[in-house]
């Protein structure tokens, strides 16, 4: 790591830590965690570092990266360092950045609306072109995009970092405008257009009427709480159980509310078509232990949210289930009959969590798979994150059609992936370095802990020499002070 | 002190063959014992057992379908029955499908268009 990163980020660890002001103790152990993780951010091995400092071209080609979000930023941040000669040109319609981390600590009363926007004027990297715009059909064909009201972009290389959407209304009766309104919550809502988290506003003040409720209830009568998960791909794979923890600690006293543990006066049930809390087992144990220690939340699996009804407060499911139907030989078991039945779930309060899919540029051109599991996602090498058909097109971010989680985390290391076979390409050359998947879920268990989830296509990737499994503070304080300036500082700028 | 060495060698290894066919099958073993009555034996499909091709597909698309069956990320399975299946091959017979290489020994061994 080279001297210059490594003031700039303690200038930034030092920064922080006298704004909040944290005991001596408690930032010597960040500011190591934090050189730590720069450190494995920036140069995970001498040889992804010796490769990095070349992965740099000459050519004066034309890139256009279309998303201004953390994929769009990042990948401008970096191919303006890795391409001097290039014009490089930006399409995207958001006049703010939203850290969107930090929509979940909005929603424990922890971060405002004003601590996770930027202007992204602020961000746009020096000598890219800045156009203001959507892109509304892209034309891999003729190496072009339509914008809505800039004409056609051409382009010799593309750079897909469009995100994804919410689908709300794919849950009949269910609208952004009901957000905030009758109980109902959901952390995720914003817009990133217009630089606002409604999402994360709304879903503090739920708990605050959640605290109220509670208060007036006994064990004979507990509050009904949902928390659903989607069926779908969705960013932030952890966030639906983050609310559900950080709903049931609050209960507990534990939040900015404080108050009695009346935890045992709400019953909360954590509804998702899956059949698992987590894809990785010792994650997974983790979980179901942690479920058992709060004592009153009931993991529904099998219920995938269909229906909602806000004046009745009824959820209508179609619960997925199993039944048994004739020998298989081949198997060796009974064959399965896959079923599904409606079942209905009344609820005081509700957590919704939309399901997602593509953008329609994506979904409906060249760019995303036309079918199979990933269908209206991008269709991208899950290696090489180079287009499968158009090879002078290459993608970053939760737009990828590839298993495994859409994160901010999985964002910063496709970065480096992206710029080293960018330029390959540029010069003629086959993409040779490898994604590996890697996703980090930093999942609240508690006001204080956090199971710091990394996986890969592999199974479970720990950046540090800790059991990961293991709910800790030092994770927590790593969440709520120095990620959210290394993103700004470090992220945004290629840097990490 | 030959003979208790070679017998010594004989035994670990005969151990070594159970092992092996208990758990480390290859992917075309398992492919050939478990999958080809439903998939095919050239990964063309079996209509009458409701088992789709494999050799129509990407191999991105391939993993991508191993890793939403195995619910390795957050996204549900969209076939519940195959979930299952795998489940079974898992927890009866200890086969253990690695997405990543499966998918490349499906692609590679059955697609036309692989190189």
């Amino acid at each position: 790591m080279d001297k210059k990163m490594m003031k700039q980020s303690q200038e930034v660890i030092e920064e922080l830590l006298k704004r909040e002001g944290m005991s001596r103790r408690d930032a010597l152990k960040l500011m190591g965690l934090g050189g730590a993780a720069t450190m494995m951010g920036a140069a995970p091995s001498s040889a992804r570092a010796a490769t990095e400092a070349m992965a740099s071209s000459d050519k004066k080609a034309k890139i256009v990266i279309v998303g201004g979000g953390a994929g769009g930023i990042m990948a401008a941040a970096r191919m303006r360092k890795a391409a001097p000669n290039a014009e490089i040109v930006l399409i995207a319609p958001n006049d703010i950045h939203l850290y969107q981390p930090g929509q979940v600590f909005m929603a424990a009363g922890l971060y405002t609306e004003d601590d996770i926007r930027k202007p992204n004027a602020d961000l746009m990297p020096e000598g890219v072109k800045w156009i203001k715009d959507e892109v509304k059909t892209f034309d891999p064909d003729n190496n072009s995009v339509e914008t809505a009201n800039n004409g056609k972009v051409g382009y010799d290389f593309l750079i897909v970092a469009t995100g994804l959407q919410y689908d709300y209304e794919r849950i009949k009766g269910m609208s952004r405008d009901l957000v905030g309104q009758k109980g109902i919550a959901s952390v995720y809502l914003n817009d990133p257009v217009k630089g606002t988290a409604k999402g994360g506003v709304a879903t503090w003040e739920w708990f605050k009427q959640i605290r109220a409720a509670a208060e007036k209830r006994d064990p004979g009568n507990p509050l009904q709480i949902i928390c659903t998960q989607p069926s779908t791909p969705i960013k932030c794979g952890g966030a639906p159980q983050k609310i559900l923890y950080l709903c049931d600690d609050m209960l507990r006293g534990n939040s900015p509310l404080g108050g009695k543990d009346i935890h045992d006066n709400a019953h909360l049930t954590f509804t998702k078509k899956g059949k698992k809390l987590f894809g990785i087992k010792s994650y997974n144990q983790t979980l179901l232990k942690l479920t058992v220690d709060y004592g009153n939340i009931e993991d529904a699996f099998g219920y995938d949210l269909v229906e909602i009804d806000p004046d009745k407060k009824m959820a209508t499911y179609d619960y997925h289930y199993l039944e048994k139907g004739e020998w298989d030989e081949d198997l060796e078991e009974f064959e399965v009959i896959p079923m599904v039945k409606k079942v209905k779930m009344k609820y005081d309060f509700i957590h919704i969590v939309p399901p997602m899919k593509g953008v329609d540029a994506v979904a409906n051109s060249p760019i995303g798979w036309q079918k199979g599991t990933a269908k209206g996602w991008m269709a991208a090498d899950r290696y090489t994150l180079q287009h499968i058909k158009y090879k002078n097109v290459f993608g970053i971010g939760d737009i990828l059609g590839i298993p495994l989680g859409k994160t901010g985390g999985s964002a910063r290391h496709h970065g480096p992936i992206l710029q080293e076979n960018l330029v390959a390409v540029m010069e003629g050359k086959e993409p040779t370095a490898k994604f590996d998947g890697y996703t980090v879920c930093p999942l609240k268990t508690e006001y204080g802990k956090i199971m710091l989830a990394e996986f890969n296509y592999d199974g479970p990737a720990p950046s540090f020499p800790l059991d990961p499994s293991q709910p800790r503070w030092i994770w927590w304080a790593f969440d709520l002070y120095m990620l959210k300036p290394m993103y700004w500082n470090l992220m945004m700028r290629g840097l990490m | 002190m030959q003979l208790k060495k070679i017998a010594g060698v004989l035994a670990g290894m005969s151990l070594l063959a159970v092992g092996a066919s208990a758990a480390e099958l290859s992917n075309a073993q398992i492919y050939s014992k478990y999958c080809k009555k439903c998939h095919g034996a050239n990964g063309e499909g079996n209509p009458a057992k409701k088992g789709p091709a494999l050799n129509d597909k990407d191999i991105n698309e391939l993993f991508d379908a191993l890793m939403n069956l195995k619910e390795k990320g957050f996204e549900a399975s969209k076939h519940e029955a195959m979930t299952h299946n795998m489940e079974v091959l898992e927890r009866k017979k200890g086969i253990h499908v690695d997405p990543q290489s499966m998918a490349k020994y499906l692609f590679y061994s059955f697609n036309p268009e692989a190189k």
